[in-house]
């Protein structure tokens, strides 16, 4: 197909603007956490710092009286914990759907899943509260509650799930027959015959799953007991409710939270879109 | 699966259970978090939802419908209905017709498969970036000191009072939320694009198809599934839109964005559970009643086809 050059010139320059504007928010927040309160509200429009200093980020390093690494410890347990959680029970659980969907009580559990989806995830944590209340898994220091809360259907657990689904559903099924009539237990044919072949959309799931529960707030605002278990992202929150916002403070604090997953993103942009797309597709 | 030396059903989950012990082994954790943390929630937030409950812990009272009698003759309610309504009757097409052309621009042969990249990396990373950040930071921009006013200034506009006007405060959450969602829209259609059989273009063009007449007669149908599902998942998430208000405009000014998932939050933070699992139980049924008209029409088109 022929172009035109003047088109494409057009359309250099609708994308590059629109480019700027979605990017525009990203270099608002890593040169404001450069400035002063009074720069950031004198001069609005301009972008980099006149003077270079690093009040906002020397702010953040002690936040309601723990040291900011505190946060970021709390964002990697809980990120980290959900996204292992997430892994495990969306791949294994996936797959024991594909291989016999028919079992008694399996469209139970698919169904509960699905439906979960569907509620809306903020007053799902009502409930939520008072189960991981009984089972004991709130207080102080205790992770366990947020976890779980993050790593099911209505939080983060979707996406991985289809991407799995999909997965299992392109396998050839021939594969697996053959294997069971060689004798294969379930064990061995899981082993054996998946997991090789699994790399790829493991690794997809896992960066997936890591990107979406990094910036969790409210299960974690929620089923904290103090600020113990607050990550980053719950700080943000706190920051932003106090009366007087400090501008540069909240600059160099999104930064600090977006800098991993944007990095993270640009290294895998590839798998990540590709994945998310994927497993939307089945959504 | 029957088998022959077993076959009344009542032996049916011993029998599978002994002989696929491994698939329900790899099942469990799935299940005990569908379950335990996905399902058992949802139905208990439902039970909550005929309760009079000051405190979930001590002893509830049974009221019936009280809660939802109560909520229908609540103005606020309807407000929220309305606004929440609003919004997505704005946000769903804006989405859809920005992320739809955002996919023709990205896939226009002329530009560079660099620069193709680096495009389609600007639209998505919104997407990736956690949602408090995007909101903390476009509430600076549209401050009444903000970014959005200097530029107005700058053009010779007066300043307009974005977060502190209610017909303003509803637009800038749905640009906020746009900025935040375009790009998984626009990667969905983008999948949707490679599907496309490019032969009918070429037969198209020897026929003397005009641009307009392929993407109307050829692009576009063929977009059809990635439309229809865009459109489930936009409905779905601007029904349920809760970060912006509560961040950025707090449910104001004068409860314009005051959607019913803040609406609900608010009232289960004055400690009133029935009505806040009310309004949650509410919205769940309305939007699994819009997935099911929405996957009805959609029959009902395909068989008229």
């Amino acid at each position: 197909m022929k172009t035109n050059k003047a088109v494409t010139l057009l359309v250099y320059l609708v994308l590059g603007m629109i480019s700027f504007i979605m990017i525009y928010p990203f270099l608002w927040m890593l040169f404001g956490s450069f400035k002063t309160n009074q720069e950031i509200i004198q001069h609005p429009l301009s972008l980099f710092p006149k003077r270079w200093v690093t009040s906002g980020w020397k702010g953040i390093m002690i936040l309601s009286g723990n040291p900011i690494g505190h946060y970021f410890k709390n964002s990697v347990i809980i990120a980290g914990g959900s996204t292992l959680l997430v892994v495990f029970a969306t791949s294994l659980g996936g797959y024991a759907l594909y291989r016999k969907s028919n079992l008694p009580g399996f469209s139970v559990i698919e169904t509960s899943f699905t439906l979960s989806l569907m509620y809306p995830a903020v007053l799902l944590l009502i409930p939520l509260y008072v189960i991981v209340l009984q089972l004991k898994l709130y207080g102080t220091g205790n992770y366990w509650g947020i976890i779980f809360a993050s790593s099911t259907g209505a939080w983060g657990a979707a996406l991985p799930f289809f991407l799995f689904k999909n997965f299992f559903q392109s396998l050839p099924y021939d594969l697996i027959e053959s294997a069971t009539l060689d004798g294969a237990g379930e064990f061995q044919l899981f082993y054996k015959i998946v997991v090789p072949v699994m790399y790829p959309v493991f690794t997809t799931a896992t960066l997936i799953s890591f990107l979406s529960s990094w910036g969790l707030w409210l299960p974690v605002l929620m089923l904290s007991r103090d600020m113990s278990t607050y990550n980053l992202a719950a700080m943000l929150v706190n920051l932003n409710s106090d009366l007087g916002v400090d501008l540069s403070m909240t600059a160099a604090l999104s930064t600090t939270i977006s800098l991993p997953v944007v990095l993270i993103f640009l290294i895998t942009q590839r798998k990540v879109m590709e994945g998310i797309a994927a497993g939307s597709v089945k959504g | 699966m029957k088998s022959p030396d077993n076959p009344a059903s009542r032996f049916k989950w011993g029998a599978m259970l002994k002989k696929y012990w491994v698939l329900y082994l790899f099942i469990g954790l799935f299940g005990l978090l569908s379950v335990i943390f996905g399902v058992y929630p949802m139905l208990s937030s439902i039970f909550y939802s005929f309760f009079k409950t000051n405190t979930v812990l001590t002893q509830p009272e049974f009221v019936g419908f009280g809660n939802y009698i109560k909520l229908f003759q609540d103005s606020y309610f309807w407000d929220s209905l309305r606004v929440t309504l609003l919004f997505t009757v704005i946000s769903v097409p804006l989405n859809l017709i920005a992320a739809l052309a955002l996919a023709q621009l990205l896939n226009y042969r002329g530009i560079s498969s660099v620069a193709r990249l680096l495009f389609k990396l600007a639209v998505f990373i919104p997407f990736i970036t956690p949602d408090v950040v995007s909101a903390v930071v476009w509430k600076q921009f549209f401050n009444s000191n903000g970014t959005m006013n200097s530029l107005l200034k700058l053009a010779g506009i007066p300043p307009q009072r974005w977060l502190t006007s209610g017909g303003l405060a509803i637009m800038v959450l749905a640009f906020v939320e746009l900025w935040k969602h375009v790009g998984l829209y626009t990667i969905i259609f983008l999948t949707n694009y490679q599907l496309i059989d490019q032969s009918m273009y070429e037969a198209a063009t020897t026929d003397g198809a005009n641009g307009w007449q392929m993407y109307r007669y050829i692009t576009l149908p063929s977009l059809h599934p990635a439309l229809m599902l865009n459109l489930v998942y936009a409905v779905i998430q601007f029904m349920k839109t809760y970060t912006v208000s509560r961040i950025i405009t707090f449910g104001g000014p004068n409860y314009a964005t005051n959607f019913l998932s803040y609406y609900a939050y608010s009232k289960y933070e004055k400690m009133d559970f029935g009505m806040a699992t009310a309004i949650a139980t509410f919205l769940f049924v309305l939007i699994i009643g819009m997935t099911l008209v929405g996957t009805m029409v959609r029959r009902r088109l395909n068989e008229n086809k």
